[in-house]
């Protein structure tokens, strides 16, 4: 840029030859080059940087020059940069590069601020070690520092910058230091609107979501700045005590006092001028469709804060008139109208108009454009025109391109750097060859997302049209995120010595690599398998050792999911007495369980293709010696085997995982032991030592759980929040074959309390309770706490419990969602047949909440009031339980 | 040694600091050599020594086997320094990088796609260089990756019974790579996943879709005259027009029913 402002050399160039007459180009050599204005850089190396050499031929006028300009500027060096023509004879040329050098910035300081925002700066300013202290680097940086402050609220932020030069043997570099006073923060006082006349000051204020009024509290009102066409005069107010409302005191109170906790009154220029946008955007979406601001101001109230004064003018009332319909071949005129769901008389909203249409295109379809997307036409568009205005109605006519139905073609998938193609791939519902279909997109992107492997936010996809061919590509982007987890927790003390946990669980892991010493990195991954280890001590007194393996897609065709484990713990009931030297009367006595499981599941087609099938083979060993462990007479020593079959049938059509807005889910087993006795017909078991019967353990076991999600409210707001109402019953029935065993007390239900399996070392169902303590018997009044179970019970053998809950979500955000809920519980467990009646149940009430958060998965509490520890005389503090869960929802 | 380093690190004597870096640098010990590097860069830069520095700084850097890094700075060499002498070595290094940061086919070949043009750049500079005839190698060699990717996805689709997809996929996969050997195979593949494709379908859509096998087989036998797969391919040929004849017969009883 330098090159239009170069003085013509004072020697005139002689034999007409002129480098700077634009109609005649002609050509030059360079006879020689200068550098000059340099200190410290090395002329050689510059001159090779600059691309010029001597004996180059350059065209003049041209661009040569610029050239070299630019490659030397982007050194980062100079200041300044000027090529001079300093001598011109016959075709040759002599050069001259003039450069000013400057100091470098050897180290930068922000000082009078926080080390947070200093680093933030840092980022912001886009300073670097190295670059050259120009006169721009300083404007930029005040710049940037002036925006990060006015963001904040800061709007009196002075900056000064010092330059301080290095002391030798450093060569021409300063450290360059940023003095910032960040002054007061200023915050919005009153925001006075004029000109409104058919909504509220209130209502118009909601909409300004960056702009809000500070909270206020004083005797001394500024009336002077105070005013608003809106406001009623004190006077009035008294004399229309008739109409007094909420909304009218308050506006009355508003000089005196204001209250707003949950709003930050932080003035933000860029967050305004949107909201001046929304103030517009809201007045269109009621029909205003002229509506605009007149004119808007800021000024400093006499508190030194901010007072934004805005000027409105409505404008008129429209109402849509006839909607027609041009171009289209595919729907009917009465089909598309439908599908718009507009009709003639409505408000005039043209951002409701666009979105039915489809532009742009919403996540949850219903709209036009869906309605074409849906089935391959990837190219449609539709334009709404208006082509008449009626008084306050208006007539559109909606002109359609249909265009091709699009083909997918290729599908690729990028940035899968750990995870191998397949487990993306076979997950995807867009196939090549069917048509294109925006749904299927969208549940492709969902199913993704479920795998858990990749950052939910960040999966993009983009279909590449070819229009010549009909055909479309479809591009997936993904990007890896970490999801193998690691507990670890230790701890000495007491007793029992060193106590701890150890587990891992890897969810991407790839076991057919495990031998391919290449893959560790650090373990073979990539496949979508489960793999997870688990060890936890309680020194003497407890072990535990689980081991898990799961494969989401077994033999790689079908979505079976197969799975395998392993888990062994051991209890020492004399650990405290042992170390405290105590007698013990049964020295060596432990409870140890070793068992597995495999199951194996399969996705049906058939009735519907949400139906699932599983099948599972379970193992326990119990081992007891001189532990009366289950307070059963004569059964403190011995060994049983508990070997079981299950079915399950399942079928989800829940929505969505963590906040279900509709479907249902249902799940039926059915779960077999050998039945030993059949093959001992004549034998009377039950006349046999306890520890005999429960050898080989037999029963039959069915369970139950349904639930349903029904939504009771329209959907609102950006992410479709509404109230849901939940429905669950769960049963359960554990059985002999015969009358001539015994059930044993294992794979029996527990009832009540917050559904965690403290310690549980057997195989028992678990049922949770809000509102109550664990309970042992059938009657609904005796609710002990924390008592130990009575004798003769070793759990129920049958249980009820049904759910009603209402949910609301306070944040639908994947990155938390948040919501609360409102429940009715009624269960009760029963010992046998004789005691079994279905309306004789403990109810509880209460409300809950819950937070799905990324790293930790679910969190959750309820507090519910058992209605059946009620006492007369009792507070409700007395019937009343607070539960935690942490992980996962307990049955 | 390490006692050394930092007694080095610590001195202000930058000279000496650069010499020991490239001594460093000449005992393969490139960690310490990068550390050094790094913080000389911004002194030396635009001095006559700073070509070196950079030459040796982006090759640790390689040798670190931080590939990442290293396309990074040998690109960052050749926008500095286009005329240096070593300017075609760093050209094609760069390009190596790429390569070496390809991985395995399942995962994503964006590097590897990288690492071809790279490398064709590389080719269309330096035509006459003799590591010209190593990059075509190291593009082949890229190419069959690619190749061996897509034919994964076209076979998973048929492994799922998605066998249109199948079917289109190894379509494209001939299509995108023709002077493939295998790429008869594909044509077969496709031939058979029409023909899966057509005897899954409801009995209106059949004759259609069975016809769609006869014309790729004869696509088959017109593109690949002399292929092993003739034989096999020629079965679902024989099996699609026995359906298509069997579906006539059944059509044409039905009018004379009616």
């Amino acid at each position: 840029q330098q090159k239009d402002t170069i003085p013509v050399p004072a020697q005139k160039p002689t034999e007409g030859l002129n480098p700077f007459s634009l109609g005649n180009p002609q050509q030059f050599e360079i006879a020689d080059i200068a550098v000059t204005g340099t200190e410290f850089l090395d002329k050689t190396l510059l001159l090779s940087l600059s691309g010029l050499a001597v004996g180059d031929k350059v065209v003049l006028p041209g661009d040569h020059f610029a050239k070299a300009i630019q490659s030397l500027w982007g050194q980062r060096l100079f200041s300044n940069i000027a090529i001079y023509i300093t001598k011109i004879e016959g075709n040759k040329l002599w050069l001259e590069i003039a450069l000013v050098e400057k100091a470098r910035m050897s180290n930068f300081q922000f000082k009078g601020v926080k080390k947070g925002d200093a680093d933030e700066l840092t980022t912001k300013a886009g300073l670097r070690k190295g670059s050259v202290v120009t006169e721009a680097l300083q404007q930029n940086t005040v710049n940037v520092i002036h925006r990060f402050y006015a963001e904040k609220g800061f709007r009196n932020v002075t900056t000064r910058m010092e330059e301080r030069k290095d002391p030798p043997p450093a060569i021409n570099s300063a450290t360059v230091i940023f003095h910032i006073d960040k002054g007061k923060k200023v915050k919005v006082n009153d925001i006075n609107l004029v000109g409104n006349y058919s909504f509220a000051d209130a209502t118009l204020k909601k909409k300004m979501k960056g702009t809000k009024e500070t909270s206020r509290f004083t005797l001394y009102p500024d009336m002077a700045n105070q005013w608003s066409d809106s406001m009623v005069k004190s006077s009035n107010y008294w004399k229309e005590m008739g109409f007094l409302s909420a909304t009218r005191s308050l506006a009355q109170l508003d000089p005196y006092f204001r209250f707003k906790l949950f709003s930050s009154a932080k003035f933000n220029e860029t967050k305004y001028s949107d909201d001046k946008e929304k103030l517009i955007a809201f007045y269109n979406s009621k029909g205003h469709r002229d509506a605009q601001i007149l004119r808007d101001t800021t000024y400093p109230s006499l508190k030194g804060n901010l007072n934004i004064e805005v000027e409105l003018e409505e404008g008129k009332k429209y109402y849509f008139g006839n909607i027609t319909w041009r171009g289209n071949t595919v729907y009917s005129d009465t089909v598309l109208s439908r599908g718009l769901g507009i009709r003639k008389g409505d408000v005039y909203n043209l951002e409701l108009l666009g979105k039915r249409l489809g532009n742009p295109p919403g996540p949850e379809g219903g709209d036009i454009g869906s309605l074409y997307m849906d089935d391959g036409y990837l190219f449609f568009q539709a334009d709404p025109v208006e082509v008449g205005i009626r008084e306050d109605t208006i007539d559109y006519e909606i002109r359609l391109q249909e265009g091709p139905q699009a083909t997918i073609k290729d599908i690729r998938i990028a940035g899968n750097e750990k995870t191998n193609e397949h487990v993306v791939r076979r997950e995807l519902r867009t196939l090549p060859g069917d048509k294109f279909s925006r749904q299927n997109l969208i549940r492709s992107q969902r199913e993704i997302s479920q795998l858990g492997f990749f950052n939910p936010e960040t999966i993009g996809i983009n279909p590449v049209p070819n229009m010549q061919e009909g055909t479309v590509d479809i591009d997936y982007k993904v990007e890896e995120r970490a999801n193998d987890q690691l507990e670890l927790s230790a701890g000495w003390g007491g007793y029992i010595g060193l106590t701890g946990t150890l587990g891992v669980t890897f969810n991407n892991f790839s076991l057919r690599n495990i031998f391919k010493k290449e893959t560790w990195d650090p373990l073979p991954s990539g496949d979508g398998q489960k793999l997870s280890v688990r060890i936890s001590s309680n020194g003497k007194a407890y072990r535990s050792y689980n081991f898990s393996f799961t494969e989401p897609w077994l033999g790689g065709k079908k979505r079976n999911p197969f799975s395998v484990s392993f888990y062994s713990t051991y209890q020492n009931p004399n650990a405290f007495a042992e170390y405290y030297n105590q007698p013990v009367s049964n020295p060596g006595a432990y409870f140890r369980v070793v068992g597995g499981s495999v199951s194996l599941g399969k996705q049906l087609k058939w009735p519907d293709d949400w139906f699932s099938l599983m099948y599972s083979v379970n193992y326990q060993r119990y081992k007891l010696k001189d532990f009366n462990y289950f307070g059963l007479e004569g059964f403190d020593n011995g060994v049983s085997n508990n070997l079981s079959f299950r079915l399950t049938l399942a079928r989800s059509s829940v929505d969505q995982q963590i906040f279900p807005r509709s479907g249902s889910s249902f799940m039926i087993f059915g779960q077999f032991t050998p039945p030993y006795s059949l093959f001992n017909p004549d034998k009377d078991y039950t006349k046999e030592p306890i520890k005999d019967q429960f050898k080989f353990i037999e029963y039959q076991k069915y369970r139950m759980n349904a639930e349903w999600y029904v939504p009771l409210s329209r959907p609102r707001g950006a992410d479709n929040k509404s109230l849901v109402l939940k429905v669950a019953a769960k049963f359960g029935y554990l059985g002999k074959y015969n009358n001539r065993t015994t059930l044993s007390p294992f794979g029996r239900f527990e009832l009540g309390g917050d559904g965690l399996s403290n310690f549980a070392v057997y195989d028992r169902d678990i049922i949770s309770q809000r509102g109550y303590p664990v309970y042992y018997t059938s009657n609904p009044k005796l609710n002990p706490e924390s008592t130990a179970p009575p004798a003769g019970y070793s759990g129920f053998t049958m249980f009820n419990k049904y759910v009603v809950e209402l949910r609301y979500p306070f944040s639908l955000n994947p990155s938390s969602t948040i919501f609360g809920l409102l429940f009715m519980e009624a269960a009760n467990g029963y010992r046998d047949f004789k005691e079994y009646d279905p309306f004789r149940l403990r109810r509880s009430v209460g409300v809950g909440a819950r937070f799905y958060l990324p790293m930790f998965g679910l969190l959750g509490f309820d507090y519910g009031i058992g209605l059946d520890r009620l006492r007369p005389g009792g507070g409700m503090k007395d019937a009343a339980k607070f539960t935690f869960m942490l992980g996962f929802e307990p049955e | 040694c390490n006692r050394e380093l930092r007694r080095i690190e610590k001195s202000n004597d930058l000279e000496k600091k650069l010499a020991y870096a490239n001594k460093m640098y000449d005992k393969k010990k490139y960690q310490m050599a990068q550390t050094l590097y790094e913080e000389l860069i911004p002194i030396f830069k635009g001095t006559e020594k700073f070509e070196d520095l950079y030459y040796k700084y982006a090759y640790c850097s390689f040798y670190l086997k931080d590939y990442t890094q290293a396309t990074f700075h040998f690109k960052n060499y050749l926008e500095a320094l286009p005329s240096s002498p070593r300017a075609m070595e760093v050209d094609y290094q760069h390009a190596y990088s790429y390569y070496k940061l390809s991985p395995k086919v399942p995962l994503d070949q964006t590097n590897s796609m990288k690492a071809i043009a790279a490398m064709q750049t590389f080719i269309n500079s330096y035509p006459t260089s003799p590591k010209a005839a190593e990059a075509n190698v190291v593009i082949e060699l890229l190419r069959r990756k690619l190749e061996q990717k897509d034919y994964n996805a076209a076979e998973l689709y048929y492994n799922l019974g998605h066998y249109k997809a199948a079917g289109v996929s190894f379509k494209s996969l001939m299509r995108a790579y023709p002077d493939s050997e295998k790429s008869d195979g594909y044509k077969f593949m496709a031939i058979k996943c029409y023909y899966q494709y057509a005897k899954q379908s409801i009995p209106s859509k059949q004759m259609e879709r069975y016809e769609t096998v006869v014309t790729e087989f004869l696509e088959f036998t017109d593109r690949y005259p002399s292929s092993k797969l003739k034989g096999d391919a020629e079965k679902y040929y024989t099996l699609a027009k026995n359906n298509i004849k069997t579906l006539e017969n059944e059509q044409n009883k039905e009018k004379s029913n009616q």
